[in-house]
């Protein structure tokens, strides 16, 4: 009895040192300890998930940060005022909660003393954070969503690489117009991103003569939509938008097949960009349509990073995995701060928020875009995906159409 | 006529995979008075066991469930007799404590070991249904059910008749004279977490086939499992599966007639009423 009491406390503190430990995994400093002939030091605060249920694109948004920070240092750093400063990112893990997103950014700026920010992933923890940025007068750019709710709060030192939640789903009706698609069935989750999606969707294709036929919301984490697609087939749309999460879109490909529902089109905001949705469903995922913010394949390109080609090479070499538009956002976001801090020559925050409000059209990797005065971007064009032979294939806009196929999709039955 | 009738097909299968995952959770609390807060967690790590036998064993997940079960059932009894017996005869909270802090432990461990990427068991029926008189059957959703009927009867069975299953039902009954009756309470205990652990991992199995899953699955598992224990009622043999079919039928029901918006409302609605009409389920013991 007496050794299986002592064996129990150790498990039990086994079970504890390693709850301490993976908690603090949270914040880690990824920050080259080398600082070269810089002149110093620029910290930037970024509470990005590390754990919980965020961590995926969290982890893809620290990767994009990340590579920006070792790029700008394997180049000797920013040039500012004439001297060289090293750049170091301080991620701090926000455990995918809102509430942490902020405390996190209070934290970092009364006890860390930082006053330069990229956002956390997700435009409701981005809302969050940015109230304390805003509180501080100390910029915050979004590198991880664009929901049009975080700009229409007359915020003054906030601003971002994302466009509008609303805009995702234009390239995507523009394509399927091109194709003679007439009747729509939209679903979309009840987060913040995806209402506004979905929102912004539905306005375009109704101002572009669709017919939405059918559309609903579903709650986030929905693990059952067989009846809305019961509902659905009724009436038979050409083509289902889908605005939610990653596992609702596998969640409706299997359930769509399983309820031998046939569509000419699929299409999601999220979920084809990502390399495992094409593993996860295997030649089910042919043919489907996905919403996304950058491809390599885009002919655009800058000096920190050259093309889009180089970008996703230098990611692949870094992390060992192919770029999602996540992290390339994330990059633009942290090179959006750096033009910033060199434009203003300063890392004085307001100096540097009065910088990025005076960019106005910059040339990224990622594409062209406006800063608009309320701190969102405009003008950048978004591709189209489309999962053919288990990869993400730029299908839009303009010149890539000749490579989209698959329409309308082969039924369930015949693939 | 033909939509209402495929949505109630759709209502009952979804009962059967919300009933198999709250086999466990129903026996664990209804046994030990223990709210095991890592259940979504134990469910969600077995479905990666199942990912990885497929991967390197070539084993199709459902001839793997005994293999699984096992492993689920070795390790459950471990856990409970090691670290929960310790603190299972305190008040609620410590258990609640305890549960809390393995479903952190597991999730971030997952996270470790599998990467916080979405996975899928894919197999080639996974995605494909069964016809009967123009309705759709999805063959896993159809599985799970037949499962969870097939697991409430043998569950049943061995509570009702054989010696393990009335030590454990006469320790739900009262610890103290049950031990007085020289029966080994810890071990007891063991046993009932190693055979629920068991059952967790094959409802696991099943939402693997059925969904995609990451390490942060678990929690809605685990609220799903809480929802239909107390529906159900807690320590029954056909509680979960009364429980998963109620709200299986009202969701999908009541998600066409009130819009998939509603589904929450509808269950916690449900729950609420159950709480003050009937507190222990609809199946469960007089209190």
């Amino acid at each position: 009895m007496h050794k299986s009491k002592r064996l129990a406390k150790a498990l039990v503190a086994v079970s504890v040192t390693l709850t301490l430990v993976l908690s603090g995994c949270g914040s880690s400093n990824t920050a080259s300890k080398d600082s070269g002939s810089s002149a110093g030091t620029i910290t930037i605060g970024a509470p990005v998930a590390a754990t919980g249920s965020l961590a995926n694109e969290g982890k893809l948004v620290h990767d994009g940060y990340t590579l920006w920070q070792n790029v700008v240092n394997k180049q000797g750093g920013l040039l500012v005022d004439g001297k060289r400063y090293k750049v170091n990112i301080n991620f701090q893990d926000d455990q995918s909660v809102a509430t942490n997103s902020a405390s996190l950014t209070e934290k970092m700026y009364t006890q860390d003393n930082i006053r330069l920010f990229l956002s956390p992933y997700a435009s409701g923890n981005i809302f969050s954070a940015t109230t304390v940025a805003e509180k501080h007068k100390v910029p915050m750019i979004s590198g991880g969503g664009g929901a049009k709710s975080i700009f229409t709060r007359d915020y003054k030192y906030v601003f971002s690489a994302y466009p509008y939640s609303g805009a995702y789903l234009g390239s995507v009706l523009d394509l399927l117009k091109t194709q003679g698609v007439k009747t729509l069935a939209f679903l979309h989750a009840d987060d913040v991103f995806s209402k506004e999606a979905d929102q912004g969707g539905e306005e375009y294709a109704k101002s572009h003569g669709f017919d939405i036929v059918y559309s609903a919301q579903y709650p986030s984490n929905a693990s059952d939509l067989t009846s809305q697609l019961t509902q659905i087939a009724q009436k038979a749309p050409d083509a289902l938008i889908g605005t939610g999460h990653f596992q609702e879109a596998v969640l409706l490909v299997k359930e769509a097949k399983q309820m031998n529902v046939n569509f000419k089109s699929i299409a999601f905001t999220v979920g084809p960009t990502m390399p495992s949705f094409a593993k996860t469903l295997g030649k089910d995922a042919e043919g489907i349509l996905g919403a996304s913010l950058w491809t390599p394949d885009l002919p655009y390109k800058d000096d920190v990073f050259g093309t889009s080609k180089d970008y996703a090479a230098l990611y692949k070499q870094t992390f060992g995995v192919d770029p999602d538009y996540h992290s390339a956002m994330a990059s633009a976001a942290a090179e959006l701060m750096g033009l910033a801090i060199q434009k203003a020559g300063s890392q004085d925050p307001q100096k540097v928020r009065d910088a990025l409000a005076g960019l106005g059209t910059v040339h990224l990797f990622d594409g062209d875009f406006t800063i608009e005065s309320n701190g969102s971007i405009s003008g950048l064009k978004l591709p189209v995906i489309q999962i053919q032979d288990g990869k993400a294939v730029t299908v839009w806009p303009g010149s890539f159409s000749q490579s989209f196929k698959d329409f309308p999709l082969p039924a369930w039955n015949k693939r | 006529m033909h939509l209402w009738l495929q949505v109630l097909v759709n209502g009952i299968l979804q009962g059967g995979i919300l009933g198999i995952s709250a086999l466990a959770f129903s026996l664990q609390w209804g046994v030990m008075n223990l709210i095991n807060l890592a259940h979504g967690s134990f469910q969600v790590l077995a479905a990666y066991l199942a990912v990885l036998i497929l991967q390197h064993l070539g084993l199709d997940p459902l001839l793997a469930v005994p293999l699984i079960f096992l492993v689920f059932f070795a390790w459950g009894y471990l856990v409970q007799f090691f670290l929960i017996n310790r603190v299972i005869t305190s008040n609620l909270f410590m258990t609640l404590l305890l549960t809390f802090g393995m479903d952190f432990v597991l999730a971030n461990l997952m996270i470790l070991f599998f990467t916080a990427d979405f996975k899928s068991i894919n197999t080639p029926y996974a995605n494909s249904s069964w016809q009967w008189f123009g309705l759709q059957f999805p063959i896993v959703r159809t599985l799970a059910l037949l499962f969870l009927i097939v697991l409430s009867v043998l569950l049943w069975l061995f509570l009702e008749y054989s010696r393990p299953g009335r030590a454990i039902r006469a320790t739900s009954m009262g610890m103290e004279p049950a031990r007085l009756m020289g029966l080994k309470i810890p071990h007891v205990y063991a046993l009932t977490f190693a055979l629920s652990s068991g059952l967790a991992a094959i409802g696991g199995v099943f939402f693997g086939l059925s969904n995609a899953f990451s390490p942060a699955s678990g929690g809605p598992l685990t609220v799903g499992a809480f929802v239909v224990t107390i529906l159900g009622g807690a320590g029954t043999s056909w509680g979960p599966l009364a429980g998963g079919l109620i709200l299986g039928v009202l969701d999908a029901v009541g998600s066409v007639v009130f819009g998939p918006t509603y589904v929450n409302v509808i269950t916690f609605g449900l729950l609420l009423i159950i709480l003050v009409l009937r507190p222990n389920g609809v199946l469960g013991r007089a209190g």
